[in-house]
């Protein structure tokens, strides 16, 4: 009998009744804003990059372990998106890459966030990869689920792509069929007359095997590849991932999780991942800087009640980058953003080289 | 991972219910009643015993640990071509929805919603009425309605937003659900039968729960029985559901299998 659930279980799951799966490389989403503005014509563009945590605040989540809260009503996430629609004003960035975005998922009362910011911002323009979709995810009431990687332009979104990210391998066929499906979301603009590629990026959070590790890999081996056809890019987002001669690798204290499930806190296989990023491109924060003050660049904490206490979120160019700032409270960025999200946002000023 | 299992096993229970004839077994869905004296179960069907040959009595015996269930079945007029029957299910899900509200592996609703899950009893009632063109088609249209009975004080708990259960879960919200189906069975070749459904599921015009309600769902299934003899039967098949959700709607199909056993 158990045998005969068992092949029952297998051969459901091969037929993605829940609309899990992906393919290796599929078209990525458009979304266009209610409303056009023209941008401005400039010598520079300003991207930003946030992990917005489905428009979840500082609501203290089961996966954090700092709370049990699972869904959230219309109005939390009506107030919490808000809240980052005004701090993205406040930056007016000419391309944003979010991560934790969610269109259609059960938690965040199946608003559309991507829509939402597009049409409460200055931003006109969205493709979307989902890293997280199922018709209903059979675990800790979660239901339906549809979240990503998102980018938002001033600008028109071509070729868009979701590029499928290597699976973790230590998890069992079910749980895997549920589980997030990282990806590399990519699209064109063409500003100033020269075309740029932009990878926006998330990687997996909880990885104990190594998938991380190759998912940064892939990551870079696409940036190379742009960069070997004389092409501009502009890469990041969410590495989960610190950055290399960080001061403190592990046990950070925020992470209160026992469940190895949700343990993110010793960095320490990564150690060298990044090094290539910064040698061969240019980062938003260059490491001259981080290594001069590490904390002035932290990123994330899960602690609502703490502060930033370490740096995983990252933009990185071939061409030139200015003006680096991690937005952490009222000193630096003019808003208290530790109550926006578990991850602070990063502004940059790009330009192409020689001054295009 | 045993939760899960007996969740499949819920949840298959909840949709894969044959409904054939041309024999006098293996009929399950029909207006008429199982023979007196005999038995019937399937892995994920109910299992049904016929009292007399107008009354059948059925559980699903895995269910019943974690939601006691009860059908009874009376025919009322049976001839060679026609006959007419009513059937009244009753189950106690307050049990099986706490369950389900758990954190981890098979939890379909929040852990945080199990305070709010009220005692209640549900209700469904069917007037059945089949119409035996010849033994290769098979006709019965069925109108049933779901009525929901809440005991302490309704508060409000997720709904779970997933293609097949939504419908079948709506009156656990307080909703009072309608379906009207129509049942198409027969015999392809000796012991190979098929099985076409299709129904529809809507809000009745009541609503004393205060509850969300649902909108139209429609549901198409296909199954090809093996009827092997009156001891052993194997179903395959497929499932095809369109749903109305709070989110939008959406289209899904699942295949199907089980086995039965009747003595």
């Amino acid at each position: 009998m158990k045998i005969l659930i068992f092949l029952l279980l297998i051969f459901i799951i091969s037929c993605d009744p829940f609309h899990a799966k992906f393919e290796d490389i599929e078209t990525a989403r458009y979304y266009e804003a209610s409303k056009i503005i023209e941008p401005l014509s400039s010598n520079e563009l300003k991207i930003m990059n946030w992990n917005i945590k489905f428009g979840g605040g500082r609501i203290d989540f089961f996966f954090d372990c700092y709370g049990n809260n699972v869904l959230m009503s219309k109005d939390e996430v009506y107030t919490n998106m808000e809240k980052l629609a005004i701090k993205i004003n406040k930056e007016n960035p000419d391309i944003l890459f979010i991560q934790e975005v969610d269109i259609n998922s059960k938690r965040a009362s199946y608003i559309n966030q991507v829509q939402y910011l597009l049409d409460n911002t200055e931003l006109n323009y969205a493709t979307y990869a989902s890293q997280w979709k199922a018709d209903y995810v059979p675990s800790d009431g979660i239901g339906k689920v549809d979240t990503g990687n998102a980018i938002l332009s001033k600008f028109p979104l071509n070729n868009a792509k979701r590029i499928a990210l290597p699976l973790m391998t230590d998890q069992d066929a079910v749980t895997k069929y549920f589980y997030l499906k990282r990806n590399i979301l990519t699209s064109e603009i063409m500003w100033n007359n020269e075309k740029i590629n932009l990878l926006a990026i998330h990687t997996s959070a909880y990885s104990h095997d190594g998938t991380k590790l190759k998912q940064i890999e892939i990551l870079k081996n696409k940036m190379d590849e742009i960069n070997n056809n004389n092409e501009a890019f502009i890469a990041g987002g969410d590495l989960n991932t610190i950055p290399p001669n960080s001061d403190k690798i592990k046990d950070f204290p925020d992470s209160i999780c026992t469940n190895e499930s949700f343990q993110a806190d010793d960095y320490t296989e990564d150690i060298g991942i990044l090094d290539s990023f910064y040698s061969d491109y240019t980062p938003a924060i260059s490491q001259t800087d981080y290594e001069a003050d590490n904390s002035k660049y932290f990123s994330h904490t899960t602690n609502k009640n703490g502060f930033w206490n370490r740096k995983l979120d990252y933009l990185f160019t071939n061409q030139n980058f200015e003006n680096g700032m991690i937005h952490q409270d009222i000193s630096s960025g003019g808003v208290e953003t530790m109550k926006l999200s578990d991850h602070a946002p990063l502004t940059v000023t790009f330009s192409f080289n020689g001054g295009n | 991972m045993k939760s899960l299992l007996m969740l499949l096993i819920a949840f298959f229970s909840l949709i894969v219910v044959g409904n054939q004839k041309a024999t006098t077994y293996w009929n399950t869905g029909q207006a008429d009643t199982i023979e007196k004296g005999r038995f019937e179960v399937g892995i994920f069907q109910p299992l049904r015993y016929g009292l007399t040959n107008d009354i059948e009595l059925s559980t699903y015996p895995i269910m019943d640990f974690i939601m006691p269930n009860f059908s009874v079945k009376k025919n009322y007029i049976k001839n060679t071509k026609w006959s007419l029957s009513s059937e009244h299910f009753t189950s106690y899900p307050t049990l099986l929805i706490k369950m389900i509200s758990k954190e981890g592996i098979a939890g379909l609703l929040p852990s945080t919603a199990k305070e709010d899950i009220p005692q209640q009893i549900y209700t469904e009632h069917s007037i059945i009425f089949t119409y035996n063109l010849s033994k290769y088609f098979i006709i019965t249209p069925k109108v049933s309605v779901s009525i929901p009975i809440i005991f302490n004080s309704y508060k409000k708990f997720p709904t779970i937003d997933m293609f097949l259960l939504y419908t079948r879960t709506a009156p656990f919200h307080g909703d009072f659900i309608y379906t009207l189906s129509l049942d198409i069975d027969g015999q392809i070749y000796k012991s190979l039968y098929y099985s076409i459904d299709f129904d529809y599921y809507n809000n009745l015009p009541i609503n004393i729960y205060n509850s969300e309600g649902i909108s139209s769902n429609y549901e198409h299934k296909f199954m090809l029985i093996w009827k092997n003899s009156p001891n052993f039967s194997i179903y395959a098949g497929y499932k095809l559901i369109y749903g109305n959700y709070p989110y939008g709607s959406q289209l899904n199909i699942v295949p199907l299998i089980d086995f039965a056993w009747g003595w």
